[in-house]
């Protein structure tokens, strides 16, 4: 066994059940309320039978399945639970590739001798150790290559055998192999259908085909897959880069329900975590933004830059206008601000329009020449024509620039 | 069927753009539309569900229809009735389409969420 794979079925749903076992068993999906304008980001199984799949409205998701629970997309909480799922297999094996939150690929040669266990033994106790501490439900498959054991995982989780551990042997890698479905292949649907209307539906079919044949009908992807189904896999486990974060922490002077105090406060948060050394010289990314609420819960948001920035007073704006749109369902006791996404430092545009009279007046000249060699106007601005209109076309127009 | 709507002079939405602002009528005319419908080669089926779109000369199967809405506005004058889809081809591409219920050609016409 030189890999491993760590499976987290629906890892969204798993999470939500966990906190509430009365949504077990019942369908869930995962976005936000039915009423919001917003695409389904995880559904159960029961949902999915519905045919409620992930990206499809939440509207449509409740016309499809009107039992369905609906439940906020909490992406901090998930991610935080990720994390730690990360850490946790870390302190196990050097080398650990996240796929998707709740879905790792470790390195395992050799480590299971070092902790003087068979390998049965050890992937069982890191199982449950990953189970116990994260309350999820944990599949850990073994195998001589990723693919192996990435397909033992799936198989698991599909027949959801949940809090299950399993090694494929080297020598019973093909057998195991041959009897999984097509559909396991990492290809295109477009394959899977084609492999099935050639009568190929498992994957010992497929290896018993010659690889020319597979090349020559479905190209590289196809010789690759001939190459999976033979047992024949390189693939390589690429670590996470560690990422820097820097996280700015603070409790409110007194529990509030207005919003200056925690707009005040998260500006101070800014100056202090821009201040820390590791950020000298470059720019971010990324701001991720919590306020811890009295009742216990948690609000968070996140902004994405559009081009990366140091400026506290950019990040500060960025973030006020959801700030401003919170309600707050209870009072607000605590402060936290993220930084990450950490890059050289950045070159910003400089704004075209607002660079004072002087420059107003030489950029009115040059528009002005320009129209006049064109013989019609060249520049343009966006102004609002009706904005009150549902017809899209007649919210705005383009009016020439100095008229 | 396959409807072509390339060679119409245009939806009725963008004809009256230029009739919008009766308070200046100087502006109005200065004014050029913007997000205006493109005339679309869309194939529908009976019930008016999008099933292709030609986009750049290439016909694009529709796999999946995420919305769909309709806009009945004007009626007192020159009547706009149009039923709008938010449709995903089959190469991934996200895109709005509506059909012009009143002269039953195709557009397609980016549509902004406003919150």
């Amino acid at each position: 066994m030189d890999v491993a794979c760590l499976l987290i079925a629906d890892f969204l749903v798993a999470i939500a059940r966990r906190d509430n076992p009365l949504l077990r068993g019942r369908p869930v999906v995962i976005g936000g309320a039915p009423e919001e304008h917003a695409a389904v980001r995880a559904c159960s199984r029961e949902a999915l039978r519905e045919g409620v799949t992930i990206g499809t409205t939440l509207r449509k998701a409740l016309s499809l399945c009107p039992n369905a629970v609906f439940l906020p997309f909490r992406e901090a909480q998930a991610r935080d639970e990720a994390a730690a799922i990360l850490e946790l297999v870390s302190s196990y094996s050097p080398v650990v590739e996240e796929v998707a939150p709740g879905h790792l690929h470790f390195e395992t040669r050799g480590l299971a001798r070092l902790a003087k266990l068979d390998e049965e033994t050890w992937l069982a106790e890191v199982q449950e150790s990953v189970a116990i501490r994260s309350g999820l439900p944990v599949v850990l498959a073994g195998a001589p290559g990723v693919f192996a054991a990435h397909a033992a995982a799936t198989t698991l989780a599909a027949g959801r055998q949940a809090g299950v551990s399993i090694v494929v042997a080297e020598r019973a890698t093909a057998e195991f192999l041959a009897g999984l479905p097509v559909e396991i292949l990492p290809v295109s649907p477009a394959i899977h259908q084609r492999l099935r209307l050639f009568g190929l539906t498992r994957l010992g079919e497929v290896a018993a085909l010659p690889f020319s044949a597979m090349q020559a009908q479905f190209g590289k992807p196809g010789a690759r897959a001939w190459e999976l189904a033979n047992g024949k896999d390189d693939t390589r486990i690429i670590p996470a880069r560690d990422e820097v974060r820097l996280t700015e922490t603070s409790d409110l002077p007194a529990p509030t329900a207005t919003l200056e105090p925690i707009i005040i406060g998260t500006k101070a948060l800014l100056q202090r975590a821009l201040s820390r050394p590791e950020v000298r010289g470059h720019s971010l990314r990324r701001l991720d933004w919590q306020l811890a609420l009295e009742s216990g819960e948690v609000l968070d948001r996140r902004v994405v830059f559009r081009e990366p920035t140091s400026d506290p007073a950019r990040m500060a704006f960025a973030l006020q206008g959801k700030i401003e749109r919170l309600q707050l369902p209870a009072a607000a006791v605590g402060l936290a601000v993220t930084l990450s996404g950490l890059c050289s430092e950045y070159g910003h545009q400089a704004n075209l329009w607002q660079r004072g009279p002087k420059r107003e007046k030489e950029l009115a000249e040059a528009i002005e020449q320009l129209n006049t060699r064109e013989g019609e106007p060249q520049v343009y601005r966006i102004v609002e024509v009706q904005p009150w209109s549902r017809i899209p076309e007649r919210q705005l127009g383009l009016l020439a620039f100095g008229s | 069927m396959v409807k072509d709507s390339r060679t119409t002079a245009g939806p009725a939405g963008l004809r009256q753009l230029k009739g919008a602002g009766k308070r200046d009528e100087g502006e109005a005319g200065r004014i050029k539309p913007l997000n205006s419908p493109r005339p679309l080669l869309v194939e529908a089926d009976e019930k008016g569900r999008p099933l292709a779109v030609v986009t750049r000369g290439t016909l694009r199967k529709v796999t999946q229809c995420h919305d769909t809405w309709r806009i009945d506005d004007e009626w007192w004058r020159s009547e706009i009735s149009r039923r709008y889809w938010d449709v995903e081809t089959a190469d991934g591409k996200r895109l709005t389409v509506y059909q012009d219920l009143v002269s039953d050609e195709w557009f397609g016409q980016s549509y902004g969420v406003r919150e």
